[in-house]
């Protein structure tokens, strides 16, 4: 094999190894389960049984860039009687999971999730802009509010967000995202 | 939220928008992969939008007016205040750049004391707990006189405070200012009866006659006769002022002017009053100036014709340009810059100041306007500013065995600024018990046993009262926009504020300390006096509600009154002397002139600014040289010492030399030498360390007779060549836009 | 690049449909100080990488918007001039067609774009801007953790390889018609201030829009001191210059850049 064959085998295996790379990712995100959190928190039970609107946790959905992840503050606003000593909760899963919540509450820890929607940095997506356009927040993150364990359903990759932008006859100049 | 907290925050907030990590092609940081869940609240998440915060700006020289944008608990622009008076929204490049002080990894995280005395090499870091007792002791141990306090000159809240410490503690209060201006300072108070400079007001004149002043590069407040000069050149209504300017070299405020004209130095006084001669053509001097014709009567020995040769400016020109300065509907005569840095610097300034009562535009529109009191009567606009003489005798006395028990530092660096020949490094060093409040290590908080690091501004409480200001009398309010980097908690160590910390002193050493200063904080000493604003009524915010008044006044970043009019006491210059320019060295064995000049970035060098790379790799106005020292000699006098560009030379006066490479200077003059301020640390941190040299060290330690301070334009010096050459990092010559034939990138036009 | 046909005047040679909107800036040059705070407030503003020392003596230094000083005349006539350069978000901008990728474009509101994540670092659109105003990322910065802390999370952080230049504070633009947007407003005239012009204390520059006729930007084009660099081009900038007043600038030689007083690298 010459030098130049064995570069473009070369070439083509980490093109084919870059693919299946990516291909894992996709599956992965789109994968019937979402990654593991460091507190089994369930959209569920807060949202289908508790009937709690997105915003009262995403509080900055309507007006930021970011819909936010509340504070541990925010959670102990209703944990702080809701936890283990209340009789009505009787789940164990669901004492396990309020008290490692109280833990890092009075641990002052902050908690680390998994983040399921990742953006790469060179994005900027905004999300006061869709909820302002009329978009609920299920177009994009789907039923979140009947999930355990929050997972990906769109693929949310370019030629989504452009398909998307072009259906609706919003801009597609890229510095609407890329800035 | 705690400071790691912060941290981890800073990192991963949100989706897309969040996270400033670096855009990686291939491999994304592990922390991209992560959403946290902060413990409290944090203020911008309440709402969803940036957080803005107004404060004042301590690193621009001047106290600028800044509003700072807070974004998951860290500030990440800062923007002036619209509403300020000073600058309106405007900013300076020193403002911009306190970002990189605020977050300036090189930044002292705990207190510490040096491992072994007086070596800055090796610290250990201490707990406040662990260090405060032993501090405490020492202050209470020290006799009466004991104690000696160096600042950098300070008004506001916290220069009362220093006031009232010193005094109850019976501490001797030395403040440090490089470049003294003390000659403009006592002239302003000959000329126009007040000791504070006035205000020039350049942006509604029409004809500006300065000489050395360099108000937009030094002077009291850049920004505020930047924006000045803006409405000078092109405001709406008013036609184009005219710019005359005289100094010793082709200044950056000199590049500004419609004609420039080279000085010889230290003529500056003869100059103005040979304008004086030509202005009152044959008339009478008035009597209030006759003390400038130095017992004459007349002013005939300054006619054009006699001092041109002085002053190496041709008789027309000054008759021309005093024609102009009489004949336009307004004008006004400014001064500053190295002109006042002369052994003669007082009879420069007040000559200079003189034509304005020539002019009759003190009060005027367009002329001098004088700036309003502070508005409250125990919180100073002035600081107290130590001369270089009672300086020179301080350090003589310790060196002579008076040794203090106790030093204290903040914020003054005159280790580095004051002329090696004072050796002020080894008679500090015999201080026993030095303690510094810096938060960079410095040259001279390299000396200290024991370092207390205080919060950047941006972190802490403090008030401002702005250098100019003729229209409002203002209390800007500096407040802490994000909480401090290097945050106490749980114990652990941290920065801790330089004036809550004199406080908390106050408060355990009891006695008068405690009753001049009640305050547990800060926050409390001026929300104390925000309450007697409130009471009065007035102003740019009014409450019946002290609390209502007291957000108010944080929300729009002071609070202001329009200033009643000053009445000018009458000029009285009979204590003034007539004098020439009296030079350290004979001219034979140091032919050349030394003007050192401050930067409009790195300012005189004494504060931390070389610290920011930002302003260090910011490109020098005139020669473009960025991140060093450079020495600006006339190609001429390069060519007649056989000097290339770029070749190292030694500069050597009288008390010492230095070292630096050449740059050919069209703007100055064959007997002149031009070196910037700023570089020439021995500490700093990374980004200014052994960068540079620094022409303060081997200023000759002349005094101005009648002032006391340095006469920092005195020094003469001998340039040699190393035979060493280096490359000067220069921004010039890395871009420039295609050169087309008969197409000039810039373009002059001679109608206004 | 299209060479403008000799006495066209800008708006035939537009190759974008207009919108109602074209960004642009008028720079007195009558008024410029040389003070630099505008380059300081767009390091700060736009992640720009630090240049360090070595990475100015490797000519490599990169500053969006940069403070050219031209020398003029002999001592002692001599006199420095001042000129702000930028990318000046040509219509016709010779960079755009180089790029093999498209990762430069120009869209509807006249910004001359550039798309970080399509740019591989040909370089080509440098090479072929006659205003210098790009610069190529010829390094991975290194920030400390505390210089992180200052990084405007609006802004990408660019990588090596890439190139970048003054884009108008896009992100700014956006933040600002989302606002309106939000309140159910139309963008007004003043609303947007690209990080230069905020700081700018002589208010030497000033943005907005060059269509809409009433905008302080577009009245300020009109005044009869404007040019623009290098105008024979034909690359019909969006950046309008402002003459230098000189009442005695018959007496002098004309400024010309590159004209060298002492090294031949003369100007900024």
């Amino acid at each position: 094999m010459t030098a130049g064959a064995m570069r473009i085998t070369i070439g083509a295996l980490v093109v084919v190894f870059g693919l299946v790379i990516m291909g894992a990712v996709a599956w992965l995100t789109l994968s019937a389960e979402g990654p593991e959190q460091p507190i089994e928190f369930m959209h569920s039970v807060h949202v289908e049984q508790n009937d709690i609107d997105c915003q009262f946790c995403h509080r900055n959905v309507e007006t930021g860039a970011e819909a936010t992840i509340p504070a541990v503050e925010q959670c102990m606003i209703c944990h702080k009687v809701i936890n283990g000593e209340n009789p009505k909760v009787t789940n164990p899963l669901h004492v396990a999971e309020i008290a490692k919540l109280q833990a890092h509450w009075e641990n002052r820890e902050p908690i680390d999730w998994v983040r399921v929607h990742v953006m790469p940095d060179h994005v900027r997506f905004v999300h006061a802009a869709h909820i302002k356009a009329g978009f609920d927040c299920a177009t994009c993150h789907g039923d979140v509010g009947s999930m355990e364990r929050v997972k990906q359903v769109r693929s949310l990759n370019m030629g989504d967000c452009v398909g998307c932008h072009r259906e609706n006859n919003a801009p597609t100049d890229c510095t609407i995202c890329h800035r | 939220m705690r400071r790691r907290d912060v941290l981890k925050l800073a990192g991963t907030s949100g989706i897309g928008m969040g996270a400033a990590v670096a855009f990686a092609g291939c491999g994304t940081p592990e922390r991209e992969f992560h959403i946290q869940s902060p413990v409290d609240i944090p203020e911008d998440t309440v709402t969803g939008l940036d957080a803005w915060y107004a404060s004042i700006c301590q690193d621009s020289g001047d106290g600028s007016g800044v509003i700072v944008r807070v974004k998951s608990g860290r500030a990440r622009k800062i923007e002036g205040n619209p509403d300020y008076p000073l600058n309106r929204g405007k900013t300076s490049a020193r403002t911009q750049a306190a970002l990189q002080t605020l977050y300036n990894p090189d930044r002292i995280p705990n207190p510490m004391v040096p491992r072994r005395k007086r070596d800055s090499s090796r610290y250990r870091f201490m707990r406040w707990d662990e260090v405060l007792p032993e501090f405490q002791e020492k202050l209470s141990a020290a006799s009466n006189g004991g104690i000696v306090m160096i600042t950098e000159p300070v008004n506001g809240h916290l220069g009362m405070i220093l006031e009232r410490f010193t005094q109850n503690i019976g501490a001797r209060w030395l403040t440090y200012e490089p470049l003294e201006k003390a000659a403009v300072r006592q002239a302003s108070s000959l000329v126009f009866g007040t000791t504070r400079v006035p205000q020039f007001d350049i942006a509604n004149t029409s004809y500006l006659l300065s000489i050395g002043g360099d108000f937009l590069e030094g002077g009291d407040s850049p920004v505020h006769y930047g924006r000045a000069y803006g409405n000078f050149r092109q405001g709406a209504g008013r036609s184009r002022g005219t710019f005359a300017h005289f100094d010793t070299h082709l200044t950056m405020t000199a590049a500004n002017a419609d004609e420039w004209h080279p000085i010889n130095p230290g003529t500056e006084g003869i100059l103005a009053l040979s304008i004086a001669h030509a202005i009152l053509d044959g008339r009478a001097v008035p009597a209030a100036l006759q003390p400038l014709t130095g017992g004459e009567g007349n002013l005939e020995a300054y006619a054009a014709e006699q001092v041109a040769d002085a002053t190496g400016v041709p008789a027309e020109v000054i008759q021309r340009v005093a024609h102009d300065f009489a004949a336009a509907p307004t004008a006004v005569a400014m001064g500053g810059g190295s002109a006042a840095g002369h052994t003669n610097g007082l009879f420069n300034m007040t000559a200079i100041f003189a034509l304005n009562l020539l002019k009759n535009n003190v009060r005027q529109k367009g002329g001098v306007l004088l700036n309003a009191p502070s508005p409250l009567e125990d919180i100073p606009a002035e600081a107290p500013v130590t001369s270089f003489q009672d300086w020179e005798t301080f350090l003589n006395e310790v060196d002579n065995g008076q040794v203090p028990q106790v030093l204290l530092v903040h914020g003054a660096n005159p280790v580095f600024g004051l002329p090696g020949v004072l050796n002020a490094a080894s008679v500090l060093g015999r201080i026993p018990y030095i303690v510094s409040f810096s938060n960079v290590l410095d040259e001279t908080t390299a000396l200290a046993d024991l370092i207390l690091p205080d919060h950047h501004f941006l972190e802490s409480w403090g008030t401002s009262v702005p250098p100019l200001g003729a229209e409002y009398a203002t209390l800007g309010i500096q407040q802490p926009v994000v909480r401090p980097y290097h945050q106490e908690f749980d114990g652990a160590a941290g920065t801790r504020a330089f004036a809550d910390v004199l406080l908390g002193l106050a408060q355990t050493l009891g006695g008068p300390l405690t009753e001049a200063l009640p305050w547990e904080s800060m926050r409390d000493a001026i929300r104390a006096s925000v309450d007697e604003l409130q009471a009065r009524g007035e102003g740019s915010v009014t409450s019946d509600d002290p609390e209502v008044f007291w957000l108010s006044v944080l929300q729009r970043g002071g609070w202001w009154v329009p200033a009643e009019s000053v009445s000018p006491a009458a000029p009285d210059l009979s204590s003034l002397q007539v004098a020439e320019p009296d030079f350290s060295s004979d001219a034979q064995a140091y032919p050349y002139h030394l003007v050192v000049t401050p930067s409009v970035l790195l300012g005189d060098g004494s504060g931390s600014l070389a610290a920011s790379p930002w302003l260090q790799s910011t490109s020098d106005p005139m020669t473009t040289g960025v991140w060093g020292t450079w020495i600006a000699l006339s190609p001429k006098t390069m060519e007649a010492l056989g000097i290339q560009e770029n070749d190292i030379v030694r500069l050597t006066s009288v008390a010492g030399s230095m070292l630096a490479p050449v740059y050919p200077y069209p703007g100055i003059g064959e007997g002149v030498v031009s070196v910037p301020l700023g570089q020439g640390h021995e500490q700093l941190g990374r980004y200014a360390e052994n960068r540079g040299d620094n022409p303060l060290r081997i200023l000759a330690p002349v005094v101005q007779e009648q002032t006391g301070a340095l006469a920092w334009s005195a020094t003469r010096v001998r340039i040699a060549a190393t035979g060493r050459r280096t490359r000067l990092p220069r921004i010039e010559g890395i871009t420039a836009p295609v050169q087309m034939p008969d197409e000039k990138t810039f373009q002059i036009t001679n109608e206004s | 690049m299209r060479q403008a046909a000799e006495g066209q005047e800008q708006d035939t040679s537009k190759p974008v449909t207009s919108i109602g909107r074209r960004w642009g800036m008028v720079v007195d040059l009558d008024r410029c100080t040389g003070c630099q705070a505008c380059v300081v407030a767009c390091h700060a503003e736009n992640n720009i990488a630090l240049n360090l020392e070595d990475v100015v003596l490797q000519q490599r230094a990169m500053n969006w918007i940069r403070i050219e000083r031209y020398w003029e005349g002999e001592y002692p006539n001599v006199k420095a001039r001042f000129l702000p350069m930028f990318c000046q978000h040509c219509n016709n901008a010779p960079c755009e067609p180089v790029c093999p990728v498209y990762a430069t474009y120009h869209n509807r509101e006249g910004l001359n774009v550039q798309v970080y994540n399509r740019c591989i670092g040909t370089r080509y659109c440098a090479n072929n801007c006659p205003y210098h105003a790009r610069f190529f990322n010829f390094w991975e910065r290194d920030l400390e953790e505390e210089q992180r802390e200052y990084l405007n999370p609006n802004v990408t952080v660019r990588t090596k390889g890439i190139m970048e230049k003054c884009t108008f504070c896009v992100q700014r633009i956006r933040k600002s018609e989302w606002e309106r947007r939000h309140a159910d407003e139309e963008l007004q005239d003043g609303d947007v201030a690209p990080a230069c012009v905020q700081a700018c204390p002589t208010d030497t520059l000033v943005f907005g829009n060059l269509e809409d006729e009433n905008s302080r930007v577009a009245k300020l084009a009109e005044n009869k001191r404007h040019y623009r660099v290098l105008e024979n081009l034909g690359t019909d900038t969006n950046v309008i210059y402002l003459k230098k007043v000189d009442p005695h600038a018959s007496e002098t030689a004309p400024a010309h850049a590159g004209a060298a007083a002492n090294s031949g690298r003369n100007s900024a």
